[in-house]
């Protein structure tokens, strides 16, 4: 299974092109609850294969211009779920601006589960979707989710993913977007565990107007590792997006972050902006980032920033001088930067959960 | 009604002549292992080189073509001739005595008044073959060497440059890096000895002109110890309607404390496949510095490569690429920092136009033992219309805790407000946007001697008239 594939390929002894997963089990339909809060409908349907090469980002390009609703971690990820018989579980938010929908995998040890969720939002419908990926420490499983968002004209959508998984978990997350006009698509993720996480998204901004934001924060510790590939395919004009990742790599951690601003021609007065800031605390991390703009369109403005390493001086100085000890100061930066994302949950019962998650 | 803004071409007419090849000796196209053999007796190598050559021949046929960058299919290795040379093939010190005819080519492209007027030494290569090489007497008087690379094969430096050839850029590196070990010719040999300031430049011109031919030159310089060094390398040719290749190769040796300067004004014809190597080896407290202007071209893939071995070594990078109309230009950096201390600085501006492609590539790599590294890369791309390409695709792979790396990079067109801060100050609106335009190419003209930068400056002569858009 070949995923997360960069749109545009570089030099191959770097080794950042795209991600081999191998060792894949055969897999079952998750066990998962569903709290729906508004007017939800839920049906189940069956899904279709996808003959697309995972290495053609031509191919991708042409498909997601025509509404298929390509992922970020590619279409592997179809094949695979459509391979193991994988039922789609597809909610409508039909009406309204308070739907909310909560749904929770608890990870079983030695379980190989899959899930494909499709969440459409109707014409100026909003909803809040909570995704929670939780496992006790010790757990060994695999588990791979794909969710599909589908937003009709003026719809917009806050997906919270929350990841906090054992040791011995290999998690494919996969999500994907396809936005009519003038929807908007918010998308918070705090990630913490999990032996490897291979997370991809991509967000097709089709109609004029619409947009997508997202803020990812995660610690990757011991040796676990997080494969990222985010996609901005911008193709209506005045699409905008703002990506803004920022993470804590210690002890033997590997993580790589792949990002793409994807302006397509005729996106006229489009925006694109990346940050990435990563904390690095061990010197046996591995820390691999690779920002895309890729641009056909004149009229745009892109831009990406990162800042990889410690924390800077003065700000050491400072906390120091507070009578802080260096170690706690790192602890409390790292924490900072989860707690920066999990602060902004709305739903105050799941943000004090995950609050006391990192204060542990 | 404004007038919609014109961008022109660069203005490429005073490189676009040619001479007939007629009086050329050439070998057929292709390449098999008896071209090769008859390249190596061609050049009376060494016998260690016939080897590197046939050892470097299995590698390319082994090695895939690139999948990653611009298409080169229209290159046909079946098609291009890998020697040619003139018949009076003889290598002279003194200008007068050049063939006439390629005497008049450099002067077209100014070499000899630059000689005169501010270099320290020129080497001048006509297709496959070094037509003139000189240096300025107190120059050599100081110890620096700056010959051709094939009679200093066979001279006192034979050994340094055995110990050296090919071992920063193996052929294993690439498929035209092979290429180049199979069928060099040409190129130029420079050593300054320690503690040596070379206080003015030096240069080595190329000139291909020969349709369907390639130039395959080999720039070997060892700035020894605590010396001091700027090299300019130009190239050029005419345009033909078959594929040209440029697959040279340049090897560059920065000793302790040493300093070099590397220039280059690329400005080939846009029939050109240009697949050069550049990469540079710099030891304790040493610096490398690339500036890099790319004009010309039909494709080209060129990425200095610097390898900061020792405590404190530094590396900096500045380039431009202007592509239009006809042209996919993918080029970068690459930095390796193996030591503690080390330091890169890269920052490229790079512009399309008129249905040109650009690409920025570049990888930042910190090893482990790096600590207390720090690396800048900032790069932008302005799109001076809706039919041509910007990409930017750079990778950073962090391997220590005690690194410092930023990066930025930027994408857009003119901007609105920019061009109003400007009219507010009383240009008018032509005039801002012919400010921003040229004015965006700056961090390059500005590195290079003044009479470097009067030509880069008229290589972008654009003309700005009413309004984009």
């Amino acid at each position: 299974m070949y995923i997360n594939h960069l749109p545009a390929e570089t030099w191959n002894w770097l080794k950042m092109n795209g991600s081999e997963v191998v060792g894949i089990p055969k897999l079952q339909n998750s066990i998962f609850t569903s709290d729906k809060n508004g007017d939800i409908d839920n049906t189940l349907d069956s899904l279709t294969r996808r003959n697309i090469d995972a290495r053609d980002n031509g191919a991708m390009r042409i498909a997601a211009a025509n509404k298929v609703n390509i992922t970020g971690v590619g279409p592997d990820m179809d094949n695979l779920l459509f391979d193991n018989n994988i039922t789609l579980n597809r909610y409508e938010i039909n009406k309204g601006d308070s739907n909310v929908l909560k749904l929770k995998w608890t990870v079983k040890n030695q379980s190989a589960w899959a899930s494909a969720i499709e969440i459409v939002v109707k014409k100026n419908c909003k909803a809040v979707v909570f995704e929670e990926f939780e496992s006790e420490s010790e757990v060994s499983a695999h588990l791979a989710i794909q969710t599909k968002i589908v937003l009709e004209e003026g719809a917009s959508i806050n997906l919270i993913q929350l990841q906090r998984m054992g040791s011995g978990v290999t998690f494919i997350n996969d999500i994907g977007s396809m936005q009519d006009e003038k929807s908007t698509f918010d998308l918070k993720e705090v990630i913490i565990g999990a032996s490897k996480t291979y997370l991809g998204s991509r967000s097709n901004l089709v109609g004029d107007n619409s947009e997508f934001n997202a803020e990812v924060a995660y610690l990757v510790e011991n040796k676990d590792k997080l494969d990222m590939n985010f996609v901005e395919f911008q193709k209506g004009k005045k699409t905008n997006s703002n990506l803004d990742v920022k993470g804590i790599l210690r002890d033997e951690a590997f993580k790589i972050f792949r990002g793409t601003i994807d302006f397509i021609r005729g996106c006229a007065g489009s925006k694109g902006s990346e940050l990435e800031d990563v904390l690095l605390l061990d010197d046996t991390i591995v820390n691999q980032t690779i920002p895309l703009i890729l641009c056909d369109e004149e009229d745009v403005e892109g831009d990406h920033g990162a800042t990889i390493g410690q924390i800077d001086d003065e700000k050491l100085f400072y906390l120091k001088s507070r009578g802080i000890k260096e170690e706690d100061i790192y602890e409390m930066l790292a924490k900072a930067r989860l707690h920066s994302v999990i602060s902004k949950i709305s739903d105050e019962e799941i943000r004090n959960k995950w609050e006391s998650f990192i204060s542990e | 009604m404004k007038e919609k803004t014109y961008v022109e071409d660069i203005n490429r007419s005073i490189y676009d002549f040619r001479n007939e090849d007629k009086d050329a000796y050439k070998l057929d196209g292709g390449l098999s292992e008896e071209i090769v053999r008859q390249i190596s007796k061609e050049k009376n190598d060494v016998d260690w080189m016939l080897d590197l050559r046939l050892k470097s021949l299995k590698i390319f046929n082994e090695t895939p073509f690139p999948q990653w960058g611009p298409s080169i299919d229209g290159l046909n290795m079946d098609k291009i001739v890998t020697y040619v040379r003139p018949k009076d093939n003889k290598m002279r010190a003194n200008w007068e005595e050049v063939p006439t005819e390629i005497k008049d080519t450099f002067e077209k492209l100014g070499i000899p008044q630059a000689e005169r007027e501010s270099l320290a030494g020129v080497g001048a290569q006509y297709d496959s073959e070094l037509v003139y090489h000189n240096v300025r007497k107190e120059v050599a008087e100081a110890g620096v060497i700056y010959t051709d690379l094939e009679s200093a094969t066979h001279g006192e430096y034979g050994d340094m440059i055995r110990e050296h050839f090919m071992k920063l850029v193996p052929p294993t590196d690439h498929k035209f890096a092979a290429l180049h070990g199979a069928v060099w010719s040409g190129g130029s040999f420079v050593y300054v000895p320690k503690g040596v300031k070379v206080e003015i430049p030096l240069q080595s011109y190329f000139r291909l002109n020969a349709p369907g031919a390639g130039q395959f030159e080999h720039t070997l310089i060892i700035v020894d110890e605590g010396a001091d060094l700027h090299f300019i390398e130009g190239c050029s040719a005419p345009k033909y309607n078959v594929a040209n290749l440029h697959a040279g190769c340049v090897e560059l040796f920065v000793g302790k404390n040493a300093t070099l300067r590397y220039s280059t004004i690329e400005n080939w014809s846009k029939n050109m496949y240009n697949l050069n190597t550049k990469r540079a080896l710099v030891e304790e407290g040493g610096t490398i510095q690339w500036i890099s202007g790319s004009f010309g071209s039909h494709v080209s893939y060129l990425y200095p490569t610097s390898v900061l071995q020792g405590k404190g070594a530094k590396s900096e990078f500045t380039g431009v690429t202007f592509s239009g109309e006809g042209q996919d230009l993918d080029t970068g950096c690459k930095v390796i920092h193996n030591a503690e201390n080390t330091t890169s600085y890269i920052n490229t501006r790079s512009i399309s136009k008129s249905g040109g492609g650009n690409t920025f590539r570049s990888s930042v790599n910190i090893k482990p033992q790096a600590k207390n590294s720090k690396s800048s890369v900032s790069c932008a791309s302005l799109m001076l219309d809706d039919i041509s390409r910007s990409d930017t695709i750079p990778a950073m792979d962090i391997r220590t805790k005690d690194a410092d790396v930023g990066h930025e990079a930027k994408i857009g067109s003119i901007s609105d407000d920019t061009v109003f801060y400007l009219m507010s100050r009383g240009l008018s609106e032509d005039d801002a946007k012919a400010l921003i335009v040229s004015g965006f190419a700056d961090n390059v003209s500005k590195e290079l001697p003044l009479e470097y930068a009067v030509e880069m400056n008229n290589l972008i002569r654009l003309e700005m008239k009413g309004a984009i858009g």
